[in-house]
C-alpha cells in the first residue's frame, strides 16, 4: 500500500509521461501504470478520471472520442505543449527529491 | 441469464442521478467497466461476477460524484459558489449544467441572448403602448356610463358620420329622455387672451357647461366641481396654466379677458389631464359666454360634441331611438339619426365604426408577435444546430424512459436560463429607451408602473419565449440516435433538417413582409404629401384676422404686396383643404321634389381663386375685375354632377329658401378636404362676413425675408396682437401625423427584425461552415477556388431566401391592399416595390452569410482534415 499522498503527488507526472509516448485512454493508462509499477500502483477509476478531467481543464491535456472496431466509444487523451512544459518542470522537481533521497539512503543497506 | 447490457443500463440510470456527472463522463466510465469486464472474463470469471467486481459499491458512487463535483467546481481563480437550495435538486443541476454550457460557448450564447433580448424589448415596449392606447379616457369614474352622441346624416348622395351636434341637444336630451341622467356639450374654442400684460392666442380653450365637471372626473385642486362654470363669467384652469401665468400666486379670483371684450374670473383649478386623455384643454369657459345666443338655439348648426351620462341598466338601442326621434322632429327635412358611442371606444374607433387608434393597436400587436417569433426561431435554430454538433462529439446513446425526460428538461432549463438573462437585458434596454419612446409616441412609460397586469404580461412573454424556444430541441433532440448519427452524415436532409429550413424560411419571410409594409407606408405618405390637390398649397401661409385688420384690410394687403417676396394676398373662411361648413336646404332647377342636398361651403374673397390657382372650366371666376356679388355662386364639377345640370351657367341656385342666386361658374374639382375623403360637392362664394383668415403666398426660397416683412406690416396694422403664422403644407402634414409616426416606428421595428434575422443567419452560417469543414478541406485540396467554396456554402441560403419571398409576397400584398383601402386616394402596389424589398433582403442575407463563408473558405484545408 502506497501512501495516499504519494499516489496523489505522483499521478500527474506519471500520466503525463505515459501520454508522452502517444495518446491513450483511461482504462489503458491504469493497466500501464499497474504494469510499470510492478503492481504496487493500482489506480482506481475513482481516482484517475477526476484527475484526467482536472488536467484537461488546466490545459495540460486534450481529449477526443474514438470508436473502436468493436463499436466501443473511448475517450483518448493527448498531451499538449503546456503539458510538456509541466512535465519538464515536474521532472526537475522529482529529480531533486529522488537524488536527495538516493544520497541519503546509500549507506543504509538493510532498507532495501 | 445474466444480461450484461441490461445491467449496464441499470448502472447508468443509477449513476445519472448524480448531479455532477455529464453524459460524457458516464460514457467514459461505462467504457472502462466494459474493458474491465472483458479482462476479468479473460481471467476466468463469468460475466456476472466480472460485472459485480468491475462496478463500484453503490455507496462509493457518491464518493465518485463528489470527486467529479470538485473538478466541476474547479475555478482556477475564483472560489466555489454554493447557491441556496431554492429549487428541487434536479432542476438546480440542470441549471448548473446550462450555465456551464453557456460559459463554454460564449459567442453562440451571446448571439442567442442578444436576439432574444431584442425581441423581448420590442414586445415590452409595444405592450406598454397598447395598454396605454386601450386605456384612453377610461380614467373617469363614470366611464362605463358615459357615451358620446354621434350623428349619421346625408350629404350629397352619400351617408356620412361624425360627432358634430347642435348646441341645444344636451339640455333637450337631458330633459326629455329619462335614461339620460345628465348631458354636456363642449367644443374647442380659440381666442385671444389677455392676462394682465400678457397677450396670446389660446387654441385649446374648452367651451362647455356646468355639467361637464360633474360627469367627467377631473380632480379639483381649488374650487368646487359641483358649481364650476355655473356663473356665466366663471373660468376653470389647469395647474400648469396657473403656474405658467400666475406662478405661485393663487389664481382663484383673478380675471382674464377673451377676445378683448369678454371677462372671466377664475373660480377653479384642476389637476393636469393625464396623458391618456383625448380632448385636452387648459382653460374652460361657459359656452354661453362665447357663442351667440342665436347659435345656441339653432338645431341646424352642428358644431359641438355632446356627451350623455346614462342611468345604469339603460338599453342603448332604446335611448338611441329616442335621441334620433328628438333630432328628427326638429330637423324634418333632413335624414338624420343619432347613436351612442361608449367613452372608452372613442380613441380607438371613429363615429362610423371604422378603426382609428385600434388600427394601430392591431398592427403593432402583430409586429410584436412577428419579432418575438423571429427571435425564438433564432434560438431554436442555433441551439438545435449546436446540440447536434455536441451530440456527435459526445455520442449520445438512445435514451429510454427517464433518461429522455432528463435531456428534455435539460433543454428547457437551458432555454429558461437564456430567456431569463435575455429578460433582464431587455428590461435594461427598455429603461434606457424611455426617452426615445416618449419622443416617438408622446407617452411616458415607467417601469415603476408595476401593476399586476404588467407583471402578468411580462411573465407571459417570458414563458412563451422560453417554452417556444425550448420545445423543439427538447422533444426532437432527446430522441436522437447517436450511433447512427456518428456513422451517417448529419447533413443528409432528414426530418430535423427540413424543420430547421422551414424556420429559417419563416424568419426571412416575416422580415420581408415587414420590409414591404414599411416601403408601402412610406410610399403612401410621399404620395399624399406630393399629390396635386388641385390648388397650390406650397409656400402658402395663413394669419388669423383681427378686428383692426378687418377694417384696414386693403391697406394691409397693399403694404404686403409692396414686398417683392409676397406674391399674392387673399382671404378665406377656413384653411384651404379643410372645408367643413355645410349648407343644407339647397335648391336648384330641376330638383326632384322631396330631394334634399347638402354641399360644402367655401367662403372666399375676390383674390382667393387666383391665389390658389383654381381652374375654371365653365363660366367665370371671382376676381377683382369681375367680383363676386351676393348672389353669385361658383360650384365645383362634382356639384354639377350631383345636380345633373346640363348648362349650369346662369341657372338659378338657392343657397336656402330665402337666399337666391345664380350659378356664375364651374371650377375644376380640387381637394377641399383631406385625402382620406373623396371629392365632395362644394360651393364657392364671396362673403365678407365669413372671412377669418388672411392667406399670403410668398415666393419659393428663403422665407425669412418675406416673414419679417409680413410681421412688420402686422405690427403696423394689428398692434397689440401677437404675430402668429402657419404654413398650410405643414398643417396638412399634421393630419397624417399618426401615419407618419406609425411609419417612423415601423421603420425601427423593421430594422430590429432584420437585425435579429441576421443574427440568426450568422449563427446558422457559422454552423453550416463548421459542419462542412471536412468537405471544404477536401474540395480545396482537389483544386476548388475560394469563390467556388463560398458558393457551396451560400447556395442553400439563397434558396431559402427565394422561398421566403414566395411566401411573403402574397401575404404582404393582401395586408397592404387592405390598409390602402382606407384612403380614397392611394398609391399603387407596384411590382418594383416588392422586387426592391426582396433584393434588399437578399443582399443583406448574402452579406451576412458570406462573412462566415469567406472565413471558412480561406481556412487551411490541412487543419480542417486533421481531427474530425
Amino acid at each position: 500500500m502506497i501512501d495516499k499522498a504519494l499516489v496523489a503527488a505522483s499521478s500527474k507526472p506519471i500520466i503525463l509521461s505515459i501520454l508522452l509516448r502517444g495518446e491513450d485512454y483511461g482504462y489503458q493508462i491504469i493497466q500501464k501504470v499497474k504494469n510499470i509499477s510492478g503492481g504496487s500502483l493500482e489506480w482506481s477509476d475513482k481516482m484517475l478520471y477526476p484527475v484526467l478531467h482536472r488536467m484537461e481543464k488546466e490545459g495540460s491535456l486534450v481529449s477526443r472520442w474514438k470508436m473502436s472496431d468493436g463499436g466501443r466509444l473511448r475517450r483518448y487523451y493527448r498531451i499538449t505543449e503546456k503539458g510538456r512544459k509541466e512535465l519538464d518542470s515536474a521532472r526537475r522537481q522529482w529529480r531533486s527529491v529522488t537524488d536527495a533521497l538516493a544520497r541519503l539512503w546509500k549507506p543504509l543497506p538493510s532498507l532495501d | 441469464m445474466f444480461d450484461l447490457d441490461k445491467a449496464i443500463r441499470e448502472w447508468r440510470k443509477n449513476i445519472f442521478r448524480s448531479p455532477n456527472m455529464e453524459e460524457a463522463d458516464v460514457t467514459e466510465l461505462e467504457s472502462h467497466i466494459r474493458d474491465e469486464v472483458d479482462r476479468l472474463v479473460k481471467e476466468g470469471l463469468d460475466e456476472e461476477a466480472a460485472f459485480r467486481k468491475a462496478v463500484e459499491d453503490p455507496a462509493l458512487v457518491e464518493a465518485l460524484d463528489a470527486e467529479y463535483a470538485k473538478v466541476r467546481h474547479l475555478r482556477l481563480d475564483r472560489p466555489a459558489w454554493h447557491p441556496a437550495r431554492l429549487l428541487p435538486s434536479f432542476a438546480w443541476s440542470h441549471l448548473k449544467i446550462a450555465v456551464r454550457k453557456m460559459r463554454k460557448q460564449k459567442a453562440y450564447s451571446l448571439i442567442n441572448i442578444v436576439g432574444l433580448a431584442f425581441g423581448m424589448t420590442c414586445s415590452i415596449l409595444i405592450f406598454f403602448w397598447v395598454r396605454d392606447e386601450l386605456g384612453y379616457n377610461r380614467f373617469h369614474e363614470k366611464a362605463d356610463q358615459l357615451f358620446r352622441i354621434n350623428k349619421t346624416y346625408q350629404i350629397g348622395n352619400a351617408t356620412d358620420f361624425n360627432s358634430s351636434t347642435p348646441f341645444p341637444l344636451a339640455t333637450t336630451a337631458r330633459e326629455n329622455i329619462a335614461e339620460i341622467f345628465d348631458a354636456t356639450q363642449f367644443h374647442r374654442h380659440t381666442a385671444l387672451i389677455r392676462l394682465g400684460d400678457t397677450i396670446f392666442y389660446e387654441r385649446r380653450i374648452c367651451a362647455t357647461d356646468s355639467s361637464f365637471f360633474k360627469m367627467f372626473t377631473y380632480p379639483f385642486v381649488l374650487g368646487d366641481p359641483s358649481d364650476a362654470l355655473s356663473e356665466p363669467d366663471s373660468a376653470v384652469v389647469t395647474e400648469s396654466f396657473a403656474v405658467k401665468y400666475f406662478g405661485k400666486e393663487n389664481p382663484v379670483g383673478k380675471t382674464l379677458t377673451l377676445d378683448q371684450d369678454k371677462s372671466f374670473v377664475i373660480r377653479g383649478v384642476i389637476r393636469d389631464m393625464p396623458s391618456n386623455a383625448d380632448f385636452r384643454s387648459d382653460l374652460f369657459v361657459p359656452t354661453s359666454a362665447v357663442v351667440d345666443q342665436e347659435l345656441l338655439e339653432d338645431w341646424g348648426f352642428h358644431y359641438t360634441m355632446t356627451f350623455a351620462l346614462l342611468q345604469e341598466n339603460s338599453i342603448l338601442a332604446e335611448v338611441e331611438k329616442k335621441l334620433s326621434r328628438l333630432i328628427q322632429d326638429r330637423l324634418p327635412e333632413e335624414q338624420i339619426s343619432l347613436a351612442l358611442q361608449p367613452l372608452g371606444d372613442i380613441h380607438l374607433y371613429a363615429p362610423d365604426g371604422s378603426e382609428e387608434g385600434m388600427k394601430y393597436v392591431r398592427i403593432f400587436f402583430v409586429i410584436a408577435v412577428f419579432i418575438l417569433v423571429i427571435a425564438c426561431i433564432n434560438y431554436i435554430n442555433l441551439s438545435t444546430a449546436r446540440s447536434e454538433k455536441r451530440a456527435k462529439e459526445v455520442g449520445l446513446r438512445k435514451v429510454v424512459g427517464a433518461r429522455r425526460m432528463q435531456i428534455a428538461w435539460q433543454f428547457f432549463a437551458e432555454s429558461m436560463l437564456f430567456t431569463l438573462i435575455a429578460l433582464s437585458l431587455a428590461l435594461v434596454f427598455v429603461q434606457s429607451l424611455q426617452g426615445v419612446f416618449r419622443d416617438l409616441t408622446g407617452k411616458t412609460m415607467d417601469l415603476a408602473d408595476f401593476e399586476p397586469g404588467f407583471i402578468v404580461g411580462l411573465l407571459l412573454i417570458t414563458a412563451f419565449t422560453g417554452i417556444a424556444s425550448g420545445v423543439y430541441p427538447a422533444l426532437v433532440l432527446s430522441s436522437f440516435k447517436p450511433v447512427r448519427a456518428l456513422r451517417d452524415n448529419l447533413d443528409r436532409p432528414g426530418r430535423k433538417a427540413s424543420f430547421r429550413k422551414t424556420l429559417v424560411v419563416v424568419q426571412v419571410a416575416l422580415s420581408i413582409m415587414l420590409l414591404i409594409g414599411m416601403s408601402v407606408i412610406e410610399q403612401q405618405m410621399r404620395y399624399i404629401r406630393t399629390r396635386d390637390l388641385g390648388f397650390d398649397k406650397d409656400n402658402l401661409l395663413y394669419l388669423r384676422m383681427t378686428g383692426g385688420l378687418q377694417k384696414n384690410y386693403e391697406a394691409f394687403r397693399n403694404e404686403l404686396l409692396r414686398n417683392p417676396d409676397v406674391a399674392a394676398v387673399a382671404r378665406s373662411f377656413q384653411i384651404p383643404g379643410e372645408m367643413s361648413a355645410i349648407a343644407r336646404g339647397l335648391r336648384w332647377e330641376g330638383m326632384e321634389p322631396g330631394e334634399s342636398a347638402a354641399f360644402g361651403i367655401i367662403p372666399i374673397d375676390d383674390d382667393t381663386m387666383d391665389l390658389l390657382d383654381l381652374k375654371t372650366v365653365q363660366g367665370r371666376k371671382f376676381s377683382r375685375e369681375f367680383p363676386g356679388g351676393e348672389s353669385d355662386f361658383i360650384l365645383n364639377e362634382k356639384a354639377i354632377e350631383v345636380m345633373g345640370l346640363k348648362d349650369p351657367i346662369g341657372k338659378p341656385f338657392f343657397f336656402s329658401e330665402d337666399y337666391p342666386g345664380t350659378i356664375a361658374g364651374v371650377v375644376k374639382n380640387f381637394h377641399a378636404m383631406p385625402l382620406n375623403f373623396g371629392i365632395e360637392p362644394a360651393i364657392l362664394l364671396v362673403d365678407p362676413e365669413y372671412l377669418r383668415l388672411v392667406l399670403v403666398k410668398i415666393r419659393p426660397g428663403d422665407h425669412r425675408g418675406a416673414i419679417s416683412a409680413i410681421e412688420a406690416a402686422w405690427t403696423k396694422f394689428a398692434p397689440g396682437f401677437p404675430f402668429e403664422y402657419h404654413f398650410v403644407d405643414e398643417r396638412f402634414d399634421l393630419y397624417y401625423r399618426s401615419e407618419l409616426l406609425a411609419g417612423k416606428i415601423f421603420r425601427y421595428f423593421v430594422l430590429i427584425a432584420v437585425f435579429i434575422s441576421c443574427l440568426g443567419l450568422l449563427g446558422l452560417s457559422a454552423f453550416v461552415a463548421e459542419q462542412k469543414t471536412k468537405e471544404i478541406g477536401i474540395r480545396k485540396i482537389l483544386g476548388a477556388s475560394i469563390p467556388q467554396v463560398i458558393l457551396l456554402l451560400t447556395k442553400q441560403f439563397l434558396l431559402w431566401v427565394l422561398l421566403a419571398n414566395l411566401i411573403a409576397w402574397p401575404v404582404a400584398y393582401f395586408a397592404m391592399r387592405n390598409w390602402l383601402d382606407n384612403y380614397a386616394f392611394r398609391t399603387s402596389l407596384g411590382l418594383p416595390l416588392f422586387l426592391l424589398s426582396a433584393a434588399a433582403v437578399l443582399v443583406i442575407a448574402m452579406l451576412t452569410v458570406s462573412f462566415q463563408a469567406i472565413r471558412a473558405a480561406r481556412a487551411n484545408p490541412v487543419d480542417s482534415l486533421r481531427y474530425e
